[in-house]
């Protein structure tokens, strides 16, 4: 169907709907900052910054202009050069050079365990995509994930080990370790082993096996997500301590208290991709679910909320506290909890109606670091009965075993010296914890400190010993991030640098020199194999499936007593030693051989004994002797750890006494101050541990759009009270502790709060992230609900917006309706000239009037639909566009002189529609600010939008940018000149001009290029300066896709034979696409949608990538 | 500055441009012009025969280059690919025994390349192998090459000339498959 009509501005607007105010800035609101509407009249780029050297004189351009001769004549004269071809001695037998392989493994950038397949291409790690088969992502992948494979190739990761801060050879480090581990194993309780939650079955016993050389010794587990509270409320309540499974997918009514389940909370990526499914509207009609989302501080999840309710962080716990008792009262049961009279009691109750009428069909969050809280969030999803369909406790995430802080007193135990040796694997407690300064204090005065960290970062500068271990695509492990389900994580590149892996420090510290893949192999045959459905199968083939599918799904481990065993999982309720462990069976001998050296083979040869996804398993044959010599365990195989029998979950009981004594927990205290202070993490960043990648720092924050540093985020109306625009700088102050960061004025943020991002101001995080942006650890020190004051300090600083560069000249590229209205008309908040064009009753001409030519397309015609319900706007398609299409990170200062590269952007609209019924359309002053004060959200992707009539290919003077038979808009990059006409005419405003020379020198040089240039992709160019370049729809997917299929004897492409790369990754499954001409295809169906729109369709450029209808689960607000 | 420094100057600035646009010159024809490396026949750190090996001995290219059917790049055989046969085939011959001393000390031969494209073209040879493009198309009478030299030009005018002529007129195997030789941009260029 066609899409070119001759423009008519009456029918561009619904009648049935009032309008709807779209804004992207608070300031365009206000009409205050003339610099955006200025910066709008420079199409692309800004104009030079006076003093940023950009300037240049005219005796300086003759004098360049001259060198530039000299320079051709000198350079140019040369044959040309000779270059090589190098093949391999032996070739690894799965690899064909300019094929990629893949290989099942773990995503370790946060704790959620998500399956991941790993692109190698000869022998490089290049791009990171969730596994189609594991359960917890199902072929997603968030930002975090999808950039993590850069950390790889970070120049500033530690290169070898450290010994008090100078270089050191392992066996000097082995020494001192031995010296401090002979006088521990006699005295262990003055050794504490710090580490991130440890879930793997094989990871486990090795931390218990190094541990049980040291009777007394303390475990601790620490993270700075706080899931501690979950995990407490549940130890009341079902005597198990646990973080359970949260089942969206079974949920039609999700209330949500401050939990950014969709952005930063246990689990996003399977969060989203349980979540989303609800959030269409059916053809049945079948309402969707319903998402409210109370919070102070707009969140990703907020923003997709169908009712969000602004409220202040200290009344959360008396909210959920009400709602735990009106639920009580209507189901009958006696809570016994206080029933505190809050502001919001309308909506208290209306929530109330709600959630009894869907009883098992709710789930109820929160994200409160508060124990009383979180019982009371356990209390009311006991009572609406939601244990065992949208709660599953069996489940338990083994990501998030961490412990509520002070971590049994452990700091308090470093700086009074009764532990005084410390090792601390992954963690960074000097910069993530709320009392940093007291474990850099702690850290001071144990006698005996040892890091084992990928980098020198604030925890490992205050050790003694620094190890440098492996990155996880370099080691061997494994990890439960649900019970039940045990992933693979395996090597992909021998190791880059001079470091081990921290699995077999710790065997070979244990008497194990064997490593961790022999260990690991046999212990997975003795703890892991026995809980598969298949016991009798062989050992090796159990292996090389496990490790070719990345993970194994088992019966889960009992979670309450182990037979004949200490209570294996539960935490103790004291602040104590973690898990006491039995004495050993034996004294393991102590380590005295300096550990073998890992052999120097080149990157690029693939670890031996790995097995790709669509690779031939080994053939075993499964005789006695095979299966024991494959596995046979170096050593002795008594487990200190884990037990053997494995017996079911118990069912549990509530216990609602327990529940109602933590709920009657005093209330946290409110500190002294003006206005509540909301701490939170950045999708991309989380809590800082992902600083030093670029590929995050400049991924825009999904709700604020800004890139590289924090600021304080104000709402505008606190702003306008207060005086501060956007970029002022403001001082955040309680008590001693306050910081200086300009201020955001940020729509749906609570009057009486302010906001700040955790994870910036590293010291010690690398040269990329050293220095972005300003720590507020700080004030996470601080008790209970911290109050600050706020203060203009004069000056300005600005803030990196990738957002409000790319103007539509006011044109709505959203539309957007409600259910009722939805189900009244599938055509809702669709234009009706949409709605003509797809009138079946209308001939073709009518439709069709333009002046150009149109194009045929006898083979595909390749097209995208995004739907705007589903998208959540979390940017993890941005990234994974960035590393599939070798796009490059151009730093802070090019971001501010709007020259950032992203082909694929989300743009993020605030609407409001209640105080816009007659109100002037183009006015503008601080009466407006009303609509921002809990706005609606729409996140819209906006890429090169393959216009069939392209405004680009026409102002294009050297056919650099063509139509294919195939409806791709094609950007010839060698034949470009970069005149920068199709810039300045695309009216989607997707296109991106190469400003400097990215692939030889970029990001102010803080990027080591040679490492980085490790991770490109080979199938891509890079673009060079004075260059345009845009989204190619992935065409290098498109043609090997058709290579395969030659080969493979399918001589047409259909669904599923490949996908682009921002299609692939999405969690919420937003993105379709696929070839138009076959009727059969999903993005077909889904252009036939009455909801199917056009970006702009009025200006008749008949773009190829179509939007859905933003449809929300509310009634229309009125004014 | 005195008049004749006033034309001197320009003139002795002209001279060195002169002489370094002549320099420049040098080669152009043979070697940066498009299509230009045509002939090209650098001599190989091992005097390898495809004339011996695929012309009179009869193997199959694919046998040695065996990423054609499978990849973009047709790939240059592994050492031990190689050694398949001169473990026992003509060991005495000096050119073998560098083979054999390469592969005892592990390191790999570093062939001259022939063929060079620039990096903004992708070939993908995997594609034309599987359509039947017999490897002499592009790669001349290689089994009479006792040393290897770039036969076709390939420049993007010649391949995208027998992209016309094959949909000009097919030939008689694929002719009822309606296969469509592309000329689109996006077909070599990513």
């Amino acid at each position: 169907m066609d899409r070119n009509r001759p423009l008519d501005p009456e029918a561009l607007v619904p009648a049935a709907q009032a309008p709807v105010r779209r804004f992207q800035r608070v300031e365009e609101l206000l009409g205050a900052d003339p610099g955006i509407e200025a910066a709008r009249d420079w199409e692309i780029g800004a104009p030079p910054v006076a003093g940023d050297g950009s300037e240049v004189a005219r005796r300086d351009f003759l004098k360049v202009l001259g060198g530039t001769f000299a320079a051709i004549g000198a350079t140019a004269c040369g044959r040309l050069p000779v270059r090589k071809a190098m093949p391999y001695v032996h070739k690894p037998e799965e690899l064909t050079p300019g094929k990629a392989v893949w290989y099942a493994t773990t995503c370790r950038a946060c704790p959620a365990g998500c399956g991941v397949l790993v692109k190698s291409r000869d022998g490089r790690p290049i791009k990171v995509e969730g596994n189609p088969e594991h359960p917890l992502s199902l072929g997603s992948a968030c930002a975090r994930g999808q950039a993590s494979v850069l950390a790889l190739y970070d120049g500033d990761r530690m290169r070898g080990p450290l010994s008090a801060g100078k270089p050191a050879t392992w066996d000097q480090l082995q020494a001192d370790i031995d010296k401090a581990f002979a006088g521990l194993r006699k005295d262990g309780a003055k050794l504490a082993l710090v580490t991130p939650s440890i879930s793997g079955p094989a990871t486990r016993e090795v931390v218990a096996r190094f541990l049980a050389q040291f009777p007394g010794a303390r475990h601790v587990m620490y993270d700075g997500h706080g899931a501690g509270a979950i995990a407490e409320a549940h130890a009341a309540s079902h005597g198990i301590a646990a973080v359970p499974s949260y089942r969206f997918d079974k949920a039609e009514v999700v209330l949500s208290f401050d939990a950014d389940f969709l952005g930063t909370w246990l689990q996003p990526v399977t969060f989203t991709r349980r979540w989303a499914p609800g959030r269409k509207p059916g053809k049945s009609k079948v309402a969707m679910s319903r998402h409210i989302q109370v919070e102070s501080q707009l969140s990703l999840t907020g923003s997709n909320a169908d009712e969000r309710l602004r409220i202040l962080p200290s009344e959360q716990r008396s909210l959920v506290l009400a709602l735990a008792d009106r639920i009580a009262r209507k189901t009958g049961a006696a809570s016994g909890a206080p029933a505190p009279k809050t502001p919001h009691d309308a909506q208290l109750d209306a929530w109330t109606e709600l959630l009894i009428g869907k009883r098992g069909k709710s789930l109820v969050l929160a994200g409160s670091r508060d124990a009383a809280t979180q019982a009371a969030v356990n209390l009311i999803n006991e009572l609406l009965g939601n244990y065992a369909t949208t709660v599953d406790l069996a489940a338990k995430l083994g990501g998030y075993q961490a412990q509520q802080m002070p971590l049994g007193g452990l700091v308090a135990d470093l700086k009074s010296g009764a532990v005084d040796s410390i090792v601390l694997w992954d963690v960074n407690p000097v910069h993530d914890a709320p009392d940093a300064a007291e474990w850099a204090a702690g850290l001071a005065k144990a006698s005996f400190s040892l890091a084992l960290t990928t980098r020198l970062d604030e925890t490992a500068r205050k050790c003694k010993l620094a190890a440098a271990i492996h990155h996880p695509l370099e080691a061997w492990g494994d990890s439960e991030p649900v019970a039940g389900l045990v992933n693979v994580q395996q090597p992909l590149i021998q190791p880059l640098f001079d470091t081990r892996a921290a699995e077999d420090l710790l065997l070979a510290w244990s008497g194990d020199k064997s490593g961790m893949l022999a260990f690991q192999q046999a212990w997975w045959r003795r703890a892991v194999l026995p809980r598969t459905q298949d016991v009798t199968q062989d050992a090796q083939t159990f292996w090389d499936t496990a490790v070719r599918d990345g993970f194994v799904e088992v019966r889960r481990v009992g979670t309450r007593r182990a037979v004949g065993g200490p209570a294996e999982e539960a935490l103790p309720r004291a602040p104590a030693p973690m898990v006491p462990l039995p004495p050993p069976p034996a004294p393991p001998a102590p380590v005295q051989a300096p550990l073998a050296p890992p052999s120097r083979v080149p990157a690029s040869v693939p670890v031996p004994g790995l097995i790709p996804v669509d690779g031939q398993l080994p053939v075993t044959v499964p005789t006695e002797h095979t299966a024991t010599a494959a596995v046979a365990l170096p050593g002795e195989v008594t487990p200190v750890l884990a037990p053997i029998a494995w017996p079911a979950p118990e069912p549990t009981r509530f216990d609602i006494g327990a529940t109602a004594r933590l709920m009657a927990q005093p209330a946290p205290p409110v500190g002294q101050g003006s206005y509540e202070l909301v701490l939170y993490q950045k999708v991309g960043l989380g809590n800082g541990e992902h600083a030093n990648n670029p590929l995050l720092q400049e991924l825009p924050d999904p709700i604020s759009k800004a890139t590289w540093g924090n600021y304080v985020a104000i709402s505008p109306a606190t702003a306008h009270k207060l005086g501060v625009a956007s970029s002022d700088l403001v001082q955040v102050s309680a008590g001693s502790v306050s910081v200086t960061l300009p201020a955001l004025l940020q729509p749906g943020l609570h009057d009486g709060a302010v906001a700040l991002a955790l994870g910036y101001g590293r010291a010690a995080a690398g040269r990329i992230g050293d220095g972005v942006g300003k720590s507020a650890s700080g004030f996470a020190a601080l008790p209970g609900i911290v109050k600050v004051e706020v203060k203009k300090v004069g000056g300005q600083e600005p803030i990196a917006f990738s957002q409000t560069h790319h103007s539509y000249e006011h044109r709505d590229c959203v539309k957007e309706t409600t259910l009722d209205a939805w189900q009244k008309d599938p055509h809702a908040g669709n234009a009706k000239l949409d709605q003509v064009l797809h009138d079946p009753n209308l001939p073709d001409a009518r439709k069709t009037r333009s002046i150009w030519s149109r194009h045929q397309y006898p083979g595909y015609k390749w097209g995208m639909a995004i739907d705007l319900n589903s998208c959540t706007g979390c940017g993890a398609c941005i990234i994974a566009c960035n590393v599939e299409n070798n796009i490059p990170v151009v730093g802070k200062h090019e971001v501010l002189v709007r020259r950032e590269m992203h082909w694929l952007r989300i743009d993020r609209y605030f609407s409001e529609r209640k105080a816009v019924k007659g109100y002037d359309w183009d006015a503008t002053g601080p009466d407006l600010l009303a609509l921002a004060d809990n706005p609606e959200v729409v996140h819209q992707p906006m890429l090169c939008q393959h216009c069939d009539n392209a405004s680009c290919e026409t102002v294009c003077p050297v056919l650099a940018t063509v139509h294919t038979s195939e409806g791709l808009n094609a950007q010839v990059y060698n034949r470009c000149i970069g005149t920068r006409y199709c810039a300045n005419n695309c009216p989607y405003k997707v296109r991106r001009f190469n400003w400097f020379n990215y692939p030889t020198g970029d990001m102010e040089g803080k990027q080591d290029l040679d490492l980085v240039a490790l991770a490109l992709n080979p199938d891509i160019n890079k673009r060079s300066r004075g260059v345009m370049e845009k989204c190619s729809f992935c065409v290098q997917r498109i043609q090997e896709a058709k290579s395969d299929g030659i080969r493979n004897g399918k001589e047409t492409l259909s669904d599923g034979d490949f996908q682009t790369a921002c299609q692939q990754t999405c969690p919420a499954q937003a993105i379709v696409f696929g070839n138009m001409n076959d009727a059969n295809s999903a993005v077909k169906k889904a252009y036939d949608d009455p909801r199917n729109y056009s970006a702009l369709v009025e200006i008749g450029t008949q773009p190829a990538v179509t939007y859905m209808t933003k449809v929300r689960n509310a009634a229309r607000r009125e004014g | 500055m005195n008049p004749q420094m006033a034309v001197a100057r320009p003139l002795l600035m002209l001279a060195v441009l002169i002489a370094a646009l002549t320099l420049n010159g040098c080669d152009y024809t043979d070697f940066n012009a498009p299509g230009g490396q045509k002939g090209y026949r650098p001599l190989q750190p091992v005097s390898y025969s495809h004339k011996l090996h695929a012309g009179d001995l009869q193997i199959d290219c694919k046998y040695c280059h065996f990423g054609a059917e499978k990849s973009r790049k047709a790939g240059i055989p592994p050492l031990s690919v190689c050694m398949n046969c001169h473990k026992t085939v003509r060991t005495d011959s000096p050119q073998v025994q560098k083979l054999a001393a390469a592969y005892a000390a592990g390191q790999p031969i570093e062939w001259i390349r022939v063929h060079n494209l620039p990096d903004f073209v992708v070939f993908d040879h995997s594609r034309h192998v599987n359509r039947g493009v017999a490897c002499q198309t592009c790669h001349g009478p290689i089994q009479e090459m006792t040393e290897v030299r770039q036969y076709s030009s390939l420049a993007m005018g010649w391949c995208v000339n027998c992209h016309r002529q094959y949909n000009a007129n097919p030939p008689e195997l694929l002719r009822d498959k309606h296969i469509h030789a592309s000329t689109d941009c996006t077909g070599c260029h990513e």
